[in-house]
């Protein structure tokens, strides 16, 4: 491994017969925050479970802050924050009780930073966990894990439930945890809009493959969608375009690539006479993969349609 | 490694319910029996099986969204076992330490005499005295046992069958050491020593597996 905050080496998880995660391949570089952006059961919880080290991997392995996610020790495992789906306190449990909980595992918990983040929600540490609105249980969840003071934050969608201006003031909480610790964060959403608050990188998964992790930025400008005729056959693609996905039908065949700054006219010579090019946003050519396209085999995938 | 009084707590929470329903059921039996209690008493190894099966299962339940939620909070793993073997020392003694005073005190003695009009009463300490000892060295030899068939459960691979089968050879060899009752002097010095080796062996293996638990 080389060093990334986050590290995933061929990452694959299946479940009896169903493959959740496939080969996933992700270095996360300190400092970065990642949005994990996919449909229901792209295999995003299954990713964040097999790095906190939750699950054993079927094959690969992962790392946090250079330790196996498997074997964490104890002196890496205090400064990871993780706030699952399905991980939850007991009903019965007391906020204070969690508070408490938190603070004995993390040294450098925060409880002035906790009170203040309760507080912010008008939350009062004597109520029942089980007592709360789902919206309320996230936010005390999140609080937790940023008040911790980590270096490593493993999010599954963090903001669902919180009402809008909860949702704005969790990530903007986030962000400033983020700059100020230099902590690096992978968090998984399916609302696209959440990406723009929160993320300096994206990484799209589908049917449990990575099928792109770039700078936000570079997503925006690079991504292009492709228009051929059925009938055409797909030429073969420049060394540096990365091909994201496709969606055939009868009539047309539409095909997804991040073209890198520079290789816009090599991308140009490689297409036949008809092929339309255009720039998408990220939206648009995250719900035409996700809802109709197939992910990219590879880099260069086959030239017959798969679908 | 330090004590955290809140991860025990919480883990103390997890057995509350086997504590609840467990001790006043003893406590009723041990104070209204007539007859002298003796180590080989069929009800009360009952007992200590159904409680310490209820607690391996309290402690053990990896799949629940409150254990994953322990185990996501910065805990090591070492750290967990350590104090969910603490957690069964003090729930064991929980309810152990109040019968053992009853008898000792002799406050079953009193019981008996004053209910009861027992014969008995007069030398139901002295007779009982180390009974006690026999329910505790009962909870140690089979809740390693159960904690480690909760621990193989939950392994990656799942299986466990065969620690399922140590813990039932256990109790079909505690249940049938019961029912024969007195048996030669060297038979006992060698049956604690094995017990011993398995229950260390069982506690050492649970501490090595549990490092690669599934939790979700």
């Amino acid at each position: 491994m080389n060093g990334g905050a986050i590290q995933a080496e061929g990452l694959t998880r299946d479940y009896g017969r169903f493959r959740a995660l496939d080969h996933v391949n992700l270095t996360i570089e300190p400092g970065r925050v990642v949005a994990l952006l996919g449909p229901n059961g792209a295999g995003k919880t299954t990713l964040l479970r097999l790095l906190m080290g939750l699950l054993e991997p079927t094959e690969g392995h992962s790392w946090l802050l250079g330790a196996a996610s498997r074997a964490l020790p104890e002196a890496v495992v205090a400064r990871i924050g993780y706030m699952g789906d399905a991980e939850e306190p007991p009903g019965w449990a007391t906020i204070q009780s969690l508070v408490n909980l938190q603070a004995e595992a993390s040294a450098a918990f925060d409880r002035e930073q906790m009170e203040q983040f309760l507080e912010a929600r008008g939350l009062s540490p004597g109520r029942a966990y089980g007592a709360l609105s789902k919206g309320q249980k996230k936010w005390v969840r999140a609080g937790l894990i940023l008040a911790a003071g980590t270096d490593v934050l493993l999010m599954d969608e963090p903001a669902e439930g919180l009402d809008p201006s909860a949702r704005q003031d969790l990530y903007d909480r986030l962000r400033e945890h983020a700059s100020q610790r230099d902590a690096t964060a992978l968090v998984a959403t399916h609302v696209i809009s959440d990406i723009e608050r929160i993320a300096d990188d994206v990484a799209l998964i589908d049917r449990g493959r990575l099928v792109v992790h770039a700078a936000l930025e570079d997503l925006r400008e690079q991504v292009r969608q492709i228009e051929l005729p059925a009938n055409e056959p797909v030429p073969a693609w420049p060394q540096d375009v990365n091909v994201l996905g496709r969606k055939c039908d009868e009539d047309m065949q539409l095909v997804w690539v991040q073209c890198p700054r520079g290789t816009e006219n090599e991308l140009e010579s490689v297409l036949p006479r008809q092929a339309t090019v255009r720039g998408v946003g990220l939206e648009t050519f995250y719900l035409a993969l996700t809802q109709h396209g197939q992910p990219a085999e590879t880099s260069h995938p086959p030239t017959e349609c798969l679908s | 490694m330090r004590i955290r009084i809140s991860l025990l707590k919480m883990m103390m929470r997890q057995c509350l319910p086997a504590t609840l329903i467990g001790l006043p059921l003893a406590v009723l039996y041990v104070l209204l029996t007539r007859q002298p209690l003796d180590w080989a008493n069929p009800w009360m190894g009952l007992f200590v099986l159904g409680h310490s099966i209820a607690l391996a299962f309290g402690l053990g339940r990896y799949r629940s969204p409150g254990f994953a939620f322990l185990y996501t909070r910065g805990y090591s793993r070492d750290e967990l076992w350590l104090h969910k073997l603490l957690v069964t020392v003090l729930a064991v003694l929980t309810v152990w330490l109040p019968l053992a005073l009853l008898i000792w005190l002799p406050i079953r003695s009193t019981v008996q005499d004053v209910l009861f009009r027992s014969p008995y009463s007069l030398i139901l300490m002295l007779r009982e005295v180390a009974v006690p000892w026999a329910w505790l060295a009962g909870y140690a030899i089979l809740l390693p046992s159960f904690h480690y068939v909760w621990v193989r459960r939950a392994q990656p691979l799942a299986g466990g069958d065969g620690a399922v089968l140590l813990a039932s050879g256990t109790v079909i060899v505690i249940g049938t050491l019961m029912l024969f009752g007195w048996l030669p002097h060297w038979f006992w010095i060698l049956t604690w020593a094995l017990a011993v080796v398995v229950s260390v062996t069982n506690l050492g293996a649970g501490l090595l597996l549990h490092r690669t638990i599934e939790v979700q």
